[in-house]
């Protein structure tokens, strides 16, 4: 990181000063011109609505992306000049551009010390730059910097969760009745027949935020390339003026990994000494074919603040980050979290511990269940317990071994959440029993943390959740200080997905990222 | 055998399926109009189910008319083979329909069916997909071998562990571990060298089930403890440690 900025003075005190939303710069204070400098979000959004984005759009439509600054002359005719990522900054004075990429040099010729009103538009996430201002005697070099790209993590506020309506035999009608009973108007059911019966809500798009002082915040819908059914909803329900949407990838290339089931960030860590305090972004990735488009990957390295982390996710049929793993809130906590990992150990250490005549009344039937009637039916097949074996030995505990290295995780932050899995036809694993850590979690501001759970139906009567001995068990292993709803899925389920696939969520964004310069890469 | 072979093939019989369209005209108009969702994976998949459980023999033929109508867009066969698969009661009627089927894909999920079948339809069934010019079938019969005790299977998987696709060579050796068809350690042994590291992966695991104490002391063992892929590399180590 650039650690002093290049202040030349040529002769006494300085002779003009700047005031920027974060406070005044001067020759003589030029402490805020240092890393992050003067800050702002891109101004890619359309807040004319006008159908160009604003950044594109000659017709500045009096948007709110910029970001305003007082220069103070006194008295001495000054030059300033733009340099670094020029391509995606501008100057702007009395309406016009007066810097960019192409005019890389202002004379301001005003000496009657007359206050000059000056707008900073910056044209993508992590833009950096330095604005020169000079006098001929003294010389300012002024950081620019734009917001980075912060993917929203589990411990954010909620704010909206969005759900597919899916209504006919076997829909989804009772979970959103459970979402809308415990929501109100934060819930949002999308409907199903506009965007063609797709499910997988978590898959479409992905909640980021850019944000600059005073509140000023960018949501960013990051629309996935996979292009179902679902592919107009985020220009459809979510594009406003302040929500920007952007795509990276090519749609023609796309795979499974380009799903945003497989992109997820942590909460606020430390690892090694190094504090991340808006998380870790990570994603299923390993070896050349199994892993998100490049051009993702590559935008989420190069905005450094969430030093992504790839896991080796293609073992799954699916191959979603969200089937395995989880972070909680947990308020009781030191670190305000839990995270939770599948595990099949614990899987088995349940059901050995069951009734092995406890009819499973969900899992019996052949085609929308798994063929399983009994406990001891699920528990006694080998192939079954050799395929649960190996993913143990082979992918889960050396996947939740690079979590702990690389989240800084200790044993009280994790908990091993009971699971099985059984193999899809050439394709990989899947959820056998329905997949507790793929749950939705919402907490409102000001109300408690509500998780949205798949209901394991591990029980007979499947209308009587307290006869179920894994909700009892995970009734144990979770916060208790958390409300749990454990919500029909089985659509979603018997589709290789569950709640968190199926849902997703707004949140309200952390903003200080300009408090970790160190957190943004070179300057 | 052949009596539930010659039920199940009649079962796609034109004239059972205008039997149940006059008997219930309902149920073969809602079966006929089955969509598919897409799974999270991006396969599609019939999520129906008739609302009486006595109709499933029913919808089974009138799915089977659904698979084999080759008018019929091959994802609505697809979804059609995979829901027959589901249930071993299918599994003769899927035996049949294998021979003519000509897409790889859909024969893929057929193979599924043999997994719990009867022992000699899953015998037979699995030694037809065995021999499949199509790699991915193959792949799909030595998946399922290792989910069934059949030792008129040992010899052929066996065989399997020399196929060309390594995808077949990985899962054959595990289909012998699963199986604990010890008389295969010599041959999966010779798969730790293989130039595929799911294939030397699946041959350090199925050694150890069949035969632990003689697979840690393997040289080929020791010299994977330094293997490119780490996967490997952690199972040999695990292996040699224990």
């Amino acid at each position: 990181m650039r650690s002093l900025l290049l202040i030349l003075v040529l002769a006494g005190c300085g002779e003009f000063s700047l005031d920027t939303p974060l406070g005044p710069i001067s020759v003589d204070d030029p402490a805020l011109a240092d890393a992050p400098g003067i800050i702002g979000v891109p101004n890619i959004d359309d807040d004319d609505e006008n159908g160009v984005e604003d950044w594109d759009d000659a017709e500045d439509g009096g948007d709110n992306d910029i970001v305003g600054l007082t220069l103070y002359p006194h008295r001495k005719p000054l030059t300033l000049s733009v340099s670094g990522d020029d391509e995606f900054i501008r100057i702007w004075m009395d309406d016009d551009i007066v810097l960019d990429e192409d005019e890389d040099s202002l004379e301001l010729s005003k000496d009657d010390g007359e206050a000059i009103t000056l707008g900073i538009e910056f044209g993508d996430y992590l833009a950096k730059g330095i604005l020169t201002i000079s006098d001929g005697k003294n010389s300012l070099e002024i950081l620019l910097t734009s917001s980075p790209l912060i993917t929203n993590h589990h411990l954010q506020p909620a704010e909206y969760i969005w759900v597919l309506e899916y209504t006919g035999w076997g829909g989804n009608g009772a979970m959103l009745d459970v979402f809308e009973a415990q929501l109100g108007d934060r819930f949002i059911p999308v409907s199903g027949s506009d965007y063609g019966w797709d499910l997988w809500v978590e898959d479409e798009f992905e909640f980021a935020s850019a944000n600059g002082t005073d509140g000023h915040r960018l949501d960013t819908v990051i629309d996935s390339i996979r292009d179902r059914g679902l592919d107009d909803m985020p220009e459809d329900m979510l594009v406003e003026p302040d929500v920007a949407l952007r795509i990276w990838g090519n749609p023609n290339q796309v795979t499974t990994y380009d799903s945003f089931g497989n992109l997820e960030a942590s909460p606020p860590v430390t690892v090694d000494g190094v504090t991340y305090p808006f998380g870790r972004v990570y994603y299923g990735a390993v070896g050349d074919y199994h892993r998100p488009d490049e051009e993702l990957t590559e935008m989420f390295a190069s905005q450094h603040i969430q030093s992504p982390v790839e896991i080796d996710t293609s073992w799954l049929c699916v191959g979603h980050i969200d089937e395995f793993t989880s972070f909680i809130p947990d308020p009781s906590s030191e670190k305000g979290f839990k995270f939770l990992f599948a595990d099949t150990v614990a899987g088995y250490e349940l059901i050995d511990s069951m009734d092995g005549n406890l009819y499973l009344s969900q899992y019996a039937s052949q085609q929308n269940g798994h063929g399983i009637e009994t406990i001891s039916e699920m528990r006694d097949d080998q192939g079954i317990r050799y395929y649960n074996e190996d993913i143990q030995a082979n992918y889960l505990d050396p996947v939740l071994e690079v979590f702990i290295s690389n989240f800084g995780l200790e044993e009280e932050d994790i908990i091993l959440v009971p699971a099985l899995f059984e193999e899809v036809s050439n394709c990989g694993a899947a959820a056998l029993i329905p997949g507790t850590v793929n749950l939705a979690v919402a907490n409102m501001e000001g109300e408690p943390v509500k998780l949205f759970i798949p209901d394991p139906y591990l029980r007979e009567n499947t209308n009587d959740q307290s006869s179920d001995a894994f909700i009892a068990l995970i009734e144990e292993l979770f916060p208790s200080d958390i409300e749990l709803f454990f919500v029909d899925d089985w659509l979603y389920h018997m589709g290789l997905g569950e709640v968190h696939c199926g849902s997703n969520t707004q949140r309200t964004p952390i903003v200080n990222w300009w408090d970790y310069p160190e957190l943004l890469g070179d300057f | 055998m052949l009596t539930t072979l010659l039920l199940n093939v009649a079962f796609a019989s034109t004239d059972l399926v205008e039997d149940i369209r006059n008997r219930d005209p309902q149920l073969a108009h809602e079966v006929a109009t089955w969509e598919p969702i897409r799974t999270r994976a991006g396969f599609p998949r019939f999520i129906n189910s008739p609302g009486d459980e006595t109709d499933i023999a029913d919808v089974a033929v009138l799915l089977a008319q659904r698979l084999t109508d080759e008018s019929e867009p091959n994802q609505i066969r697809y979804a059609a083979a995979m829901w027959l698969a589901e249930s071993a009661d299918n599994s003769a009627l899927i035996s049949t329909a294998f021979s003519t089927e000509t897409s790889p894909e859909i024969r893929v999920v057929m193979t599924d069916v043999f997994k719990e079948a009867p022992s000699q339809v899953a015998i037979d069934g699995l030694l037809t997909a065995m021999a499949d010019p199509d790699p991915r079938v193959r792949t799909a019969a030595a998946r399922i071998v290792g989910y069934r005790p059949e030792a008129e299977l040992t010899s052929p998987t066996i065989n399997q562990l020399s196929d060309p696709n390594p995808a077949v060579r990985a899962f054959a050796s595990r289909a012998l571990g699963w199986r604990g068809n010890t008389v295969a350690f010599s041959n999966i042994t010779t798969l730790l060298n293989d130039i595929d590291p799911d294939v030397r992966l699946q041959a350090i695991i199925a050694l150890d089930r069949l035969d632990s104490s003689a697979a840690m002391v393997l040289p080929e063992i020791e010299l994977l403890c330094d293997d490119a892929d780490p996967r490997v590399q952690r199972a040999a180590m695990g292996l040699r440690t224990r």
